[in-house]
């Protein structure tokens, strides 16, 4: 068994890993639920966890994938919603989970849902390395480590993104 | 792109690591334990084998009862009628 303890694990990252899924799907279910996914796999996974990076950068790593495989999820069953809607003349809408960030003041709402709009639409490395940077504020350096690449592969993606994001 | 930093912290909602643990419960539950898994996988090769033995065996008598009734009744596989 590992030298960490999982209820220490839990208390000393379980609000970076809710606030992060809270920014990478902007919804309290959602985030809930990938949250709680995210800890059973650092559970199951601990023994194996050999500490070459930070258990913090291990943790960013689980949550990034869990929130991407959430996503992709949801993408398919959408598509088989819609798919199926068309063939059977039903009048059924694609399953859209709301745009709730408790994070997000009420003033700022309107702004930042269109911006986080935006940000949905970039390429999941983009958009990745942006959450990273500009809500999570980590350096580079840490980017890089959570995304297993290296600082100007990082930087690139940062710069892409933000000229992205001014063309939209 | 700066509004991004106006985003504030949340708390974890409240029994969030309840439900982790129940989750975690629910997988070890699931979890069958090893030996009982070898034991039935063996259980089940020895039923496996022992069927064949059986139907083999089943098959093998009766190829022999077929030819010791042959014998009796002193059939011939020839044409023949009388025994020369």
């Amino acid at each position: 068994m590992s030298n960490y303890n999982f209820k220490s694990i839990y208390d000393d990252y379980s609000q970076m890993v809710y606030n992060l899924c809270l920014n990478y799907l902007q919804n309290t279910e959602d985030a809930e639920d990938v949250t709680q996914e995210v800890f059973v796999k650092v559970y199951k996974n601990l023994d194996q966890f050999d500490e070459k990076s930070s258990i913090k950068t291990w943790i960013y790593r689980i949550c990034i994938n869990a929130s991407l495989d959430f996503l992709k999820a949801q993408k398919n069953k959408k598509s088989i919603i819609f798919n199926f809607s068309i063939f059977n003349n039903f009048n059924v809408l694609p399953v859209v989970s709301d745009f709730n960030h408790p994070g997000i003041l009420l003033e700022n709402k309107e702004g930042l849902e269109s911006l986080f709009s935006k940000i949905n639409e970039l390429p999941i490395n983009q958009k990745t390395a942006l959450l990273l940077k500009a809500v999570e504020d980590l350096s580079q350096k840490e980017i890089a480590e959570v995304m297993n690449m290296n600082e100007k592969a990082v930087e690139s993606l940062l710069s892409r993104a933000r000229k992205n994001l001014k063309e939209k | 792109m700066e509004a991004l930093k106006n985003i504030q912290r949340v708390k974890t909602p409240a029994f969030l690591y309840t439900r982790i643990e129940a989750k975690i419960a629910a997988l070890n539950e699931e979890k069958m334990p090893k030996y009982a898994l070898a034991g039935l996988s063996f259980a089940f090769i020895l039923l496996f084998g022992l069927n064949i033995l059986v139907i083999d065996k089943t098959f093998s008598n009766k190829s022999e009862t077929t030819t010791s009734l042959g014998n009796v009744y002193d059939l011939k596989t020839s044409n023949q009628l009388y025994n020369d």
